[in-house]
């Protein structure tokens, strides 16, 4: 008899959204991640819920399926939500640049059709004055643009979400559990899982009908612990990140070797990517590189030519899961997504995905589901369109949250943002105890009462969890003003001293570090240097013994 | 052209901890046409309280500098007497309510040792620096209170700097003082905890007025940023400089010339024996950030180490604390003279002193504060034997 009908590896996107799945289809589900929800691939994602425009011409079937999912995902967790406005610009430089302009337009205008499925606006064809209205900084050669509309999610609360729903309906959460191996029986079927808890250091065996290896980067080293095979390209992504919202429009430019990317305005920052570079490294060593961080610059210049006189304060790196063809650049590289049996590899009981992109992250879900419950014999239809994620049920008005909670209205709008109708015991608390009102993380900003109702109920851990689930100590001065307080606050939650403390901000000041070092020579050297004189090392914890 | 030079004895670039305390051993051996150029605070302003001399650990790398590091400590601590910096035994609060240690410490240290049992922790509600909810480790058994100071519109989400301008005055003291001592009275509170807010210039006086008013003692934390005791410090050498008649020019410097050890700003060029750059690492400007590397950008000379361009961008295994990138700086030779990559002097006259200098990483290693009195003391010294001026003081003290 197993312990669970399903075993889900890996706490990304795809692994909490098929926990969440099957929990709601009434099967018994436990979920293992080695490290934190989001902390790999999803998290490095540039977060667009797009209606996938790029398939129109070769599959308008995938658009719309898209386009409804943009849908979907907008109807059960529309505080997540955000829209980001695109504007195409035509530059003079551009071979036969009005043509382009019409044909633009023209192409944009075909996707009209499918914008109502996700709340869209209509394509705009702009003239010239009318782009520098809208974003005065455009490059000067530009001649007309073209506007489409899309969304953008904060990714790590779709994670947590997620994650929570899971729990509510009976799946066990275990983050922090890195999968060593897998239970097999004598005919090589894979019965569960031997998965090591990090913090205690244990290694425990778990048991389950299917273990469903969702683990995006990591899908083929799990599957050859099993003799089998997840065939990937795995694609290496950056993202830059600036300290403050820069552009109001997110700008498509093209890079030298003609790949478009963008800037976009992510919250209150701006973000700009990506690459995809072919990388087989270990998944967790993956960071920015000095040469990318230049690449991306030089290519926004040409759409955006100040964007040196800003800040970046990091760049974040990922890795796609994208599956094997051998011949395409990385970018021309399918993000469709596939399931596997590897009972034909000797494997049975395990199943993995591969491949897929974040908008996408539902319909893989239930696809994955489906393919589960057609397995254990289970007939239960998938309800995760209809079911509104935590806080996802009604999004609160800003103004009565500000007032119900005495905060300022940025503060109350971000909140709102993040948690939805779970503001609701957030500003209990801060009725209980007002000094919970006040901003813990000025950057984002975040109240105490916020991070303490998180750290209670959201799996933290560390500060880079914290981070992930609130953006405090994420924004422009990346934990300068915060840390310590935050650190202070986890410790004594956690029931630590000065000393946990301590060690907690060490961690948080290494990890934040991965990401600032790529971009220190590009404006944000003089800043790092300030946070190191506001974090130095704890005493005798001294990270290094370099002179 | 060099008839309408500005001429003095020394030159020092930069006015915190580094210049001031260069300029002081000048002044005090008899030098009289020092002037001292800046253009704005440097880190000393960012100072939290607690002096990292780091004294042992200079050592090896600057023997004479680390000698020197006590002299140059008595005299910070007989000329900056505002700030009555007092040797510490013992940790004090920071803000976040983590124990700091520093060699040497403002009387906040004793202030706060002093504070009878049963004192509370006095958060101030307006300010946008959480206080109270921060001392947690330390004193743990502290009551907390909530006061509604300052009152002013305006002052939501404001700093401790801030509140601690307000409390230059001493008519806003006293109505400070009634306002905690309506609330004390009301709990039965003998003595406070406060966040870093008691003027900027002498808070201990401050304390003394709030204490005689209400009778209850109070004393402050250390740190937060901006800091409190950052502008205090760079408040009290600049009227430590007055006071030993240095000339204090506000300008920008767009360059030395390391031949004829000229210095040029915008609104002139000045000459002189001697010139001592003192201009800080990264945060102050003394240091320069190109995309591709560090450079210091009024001398011709090379910072070292020299690193390759990705050097600068590519994380060290140990975080922001490992790697070559916090260490680079100009050059020194034992006298603190900036030097070029064939080992040689660029000038006689011409020293280096403070964060500017390539030493180790002044975080990791704890010795910032020590690294800029003793190189500033030292880089004095050189220029004095230059000029053939011997410190008759401190030869009888001797």
């Amino acid at each position: 008899m197993s312990d669970y009908d399903v075993i889900v590896i890996g706490g990304g996107v795809n692994g909490v959204g098929i926990a969440r799945d099957a929990a709601l289809r009434g099967l018994k589900v436990a979920l293992f991640e080695q490290n934190d929800l989001g902390a790999g691939t999803s998290g490095a994602s540039s977060g667009m819920i797009h209606g996938g425009i790029r398939y129109l011409e070769k599959d308008r079937d995938v658009t719309r399926l898209s386009c409804q999912d943009s849908g979907y995902i907008q109807a059960i967790a529309p505080h997540l939500l955000f829209r980001i406005p695109f504007i195409f610009p035509i530059q003079e430089w551009t071979p036969a640049a009005r043509r382009l302009h019409e044909l633009a337009y023209v192409y944009f205008q075909a996707y009209d059709e499918f914008q109502p499925l996700k709340r869209g606006k209509r394509a705009a064809k702009l003239d010239r004055d009318e782009v520098f209205r809208l974003e005065p900084n455009v490059h000067p050669a530009t001649i007309g643009g073209v506007t489409t509309d899309e969304w953008a999610i904060n990714v790590f609360r779709l994670c947590v979400l997620n994650a929570l729903d899971a729990q509510a309906h009976g799946a066990e959460i275990h983050l922090q559990h890195r999968v060593e191996d897998f239970v097999r029986a004598d005919d090589g079927a894979v019965l569960g899982v031997k998965v090591r808890d990090l913090e205690t250091g244990r290694l425990k065996e778990i048991t389950a009908r299917i273990t469903f290896n969702a683990s995006g980067p990591w899908a083929n080293r799990l599957a050859k612990l099993a003799g089998a095979e997840v065939k990937m390209r795995p694609g290496k992504g950056i993202h830059l990140v600036f300290d403050r919202r820069i552009v109001n429009y997110a700008l498509i430019a093209n890079a030298v070797d003609n790949r478009q990317l963008f800037i976009e305005p992510y919250g209150q920052e701006t973000w700009i990517g990506t690459t995809d570079d072919d990388y087989y490294g270990d998944p967790a060593d993956v960071q920015a590189t000095f040469d990318e961080v230049r690449y991306l610059i030089e290519a926004v210049e040409t759409v955006y030519p100040s964007i040196r006189k800003h800040r970046m304060t990091r760049a974040f790196a990922g890795v796609r899961p994208t599956l094997h063809k051998y011949g395409p650049y990385e970018s021309d590289l399918s993000r469709r997504h596939e399931v596997f049996d590897h009972t034909k590899e000797g494997a049975p009981g395990l199943m993995s995905m591969g491949g897929g992109k974040l908008a996408a992250y539902r319909q893989m879900a239930a696809h994955a589901t489906d393919e589960i419950c057609a397995r254990l014999g289970v007939e239960a239809a998938c309800t995760t369109h209809v079911k509104p994620l935590p806080g996802g049920e009604r999004t609160p008005e800003v103004s009565e949250v500000a007032q119900a909670a005495d905060l300022d209205m940025y503060a109350a709008a971000r909140m709102v943002h993040r948690h939805g109708s779970r503001c609701a015991p957030i500003i209990e608390r801060i009725q209980r105890r007002p000094r919970e009102r006040r901003l813990l993380c000025l950057c984002e900003p975040v109240t105490e009462a916020e991070a303490r109702f998180v750290i209670e109920t959201e799996w933290v851990s560390s500060l880079e969890d914290l981070r992930r689930r609130t953006h405090c100590g994420g924004g422009a001065c990346q934990g300068a003003r915060c840390g310590r307080q935050a650190a202070c606050l986890l410790a004594e939650m956690k029931g630590g001293g000065p000393e946990m403390a301590e060690r907690l901000l060490a961690d948080f000041v290494k990890a934040r570090w991965r990401e600032q070092a790529p971009v220190a020579g590009f404006g944000n050297r003089q800043q790092l240097e300030l946070a190191r004189w506001a974090m130095p090392p704890a005493p005798g914890s001294d990270p290094t013994s370099v002179s | 052209m060099s008839s309408a030079d500005l001429t003095h004895d020394v030159i020092i670039i930069g006015g915190g901890l580094a210049g001031c305390l260069c300029a002081a051993r000048l002044a005090q051996a008899g030098v009289k046409r020092i002037a001292l150029i800046s253009d704005r605070p440097g880190a000393t302003a960012l100072h939290y309280g607690p002096w990292a001399l780091g004294q042992a650990a200079l050592a090896p790398l600057f023997p004479a500098l680390a000698d020197a590091i006590p002299e140059a400590v008595t005299c910070a601590a007989a000329g900056l007497e505002g700030l009555a910096l007092v040797e510490s035994e013992g940790p004090c609060l920071d803000v976040e309510g983590l124990p700091r240690a520093g060699e040497l410490a403002p009387a906040t240290h004793a202030a706060q040792a002093a504070l009878p049992e049963g004192s509370a922790v006095v958060d101030l509600a307006p300010l946008g620096q959480p206080f109270a909810s921060l001392i947690r480790f330390e004193r743990p058994e502290m009551p907390e209170i909530t006061l509604q100071w300052p009152a002013q519109p305006g002052a939501f989400g404001r700093s401790f700097t801030w509140a601690a301008g307000l409390l230059e005055r001493p008519e806003a003291v006293d109505a400070f003082a009634d306002t905690l001592g309506a609330a004390l009275e009301a709990a039965g509170i003998p003595g406070v905890l406060l966040p870093p807010v008691l003027g900027l210039r002498d808070p201990q006086a401050v304390a003394a007025r709030i204490q005689s008013r209400i009778g209850v003692p109070v004393a402050e934390a250390v740190g937060g940023s901006p800091s409190t005791a950052g502008l205090r410090l760079h408040m009290a050498l600049s009227r430590w400089m007055t006071a030993l008649g240095v000339t204090q020019i506000t300008a920008e410097v767009s360059a030395v010339d390391t031949q004829s050890l000229t210095v040029a700003t915008a609104e002139g060029r000045h000459r002189a024996e001697a010139v001592v750059v003192a201009t800080g690492g990264l945060i102050s400007g003394g240091l320069r950030e190109l995309e591709e590397g560090l450079d210091e950008p009024l001398l011709d000379v090379p910072i070292a180490p020299r690193l390759p361009a990705d050097a600068l961008t590519v994380a060290a295994p140990g975080g922001p604390w490992g790697g070559p990138l916090f260490r680079a700086g100009l050059p020194v030779d034992q006298q603190m003279r900036p030097v070029r990559p064939d080992g040689q002097p660029a000038h006689p006259g011409l020293f280096a002193a403070g964060d500017v200098i390539a030493s180790g990483d002044p975080v990791l290693r704890r010795w910032a504060s020590g690294l800029a009195i003793g190189s500033g003391w030292l880089a004095a010294g050189g220029a004095l034997s230059l000029l053939g001026v011997t410190e008759r003081v401190a030869e009888e003290v001797r």
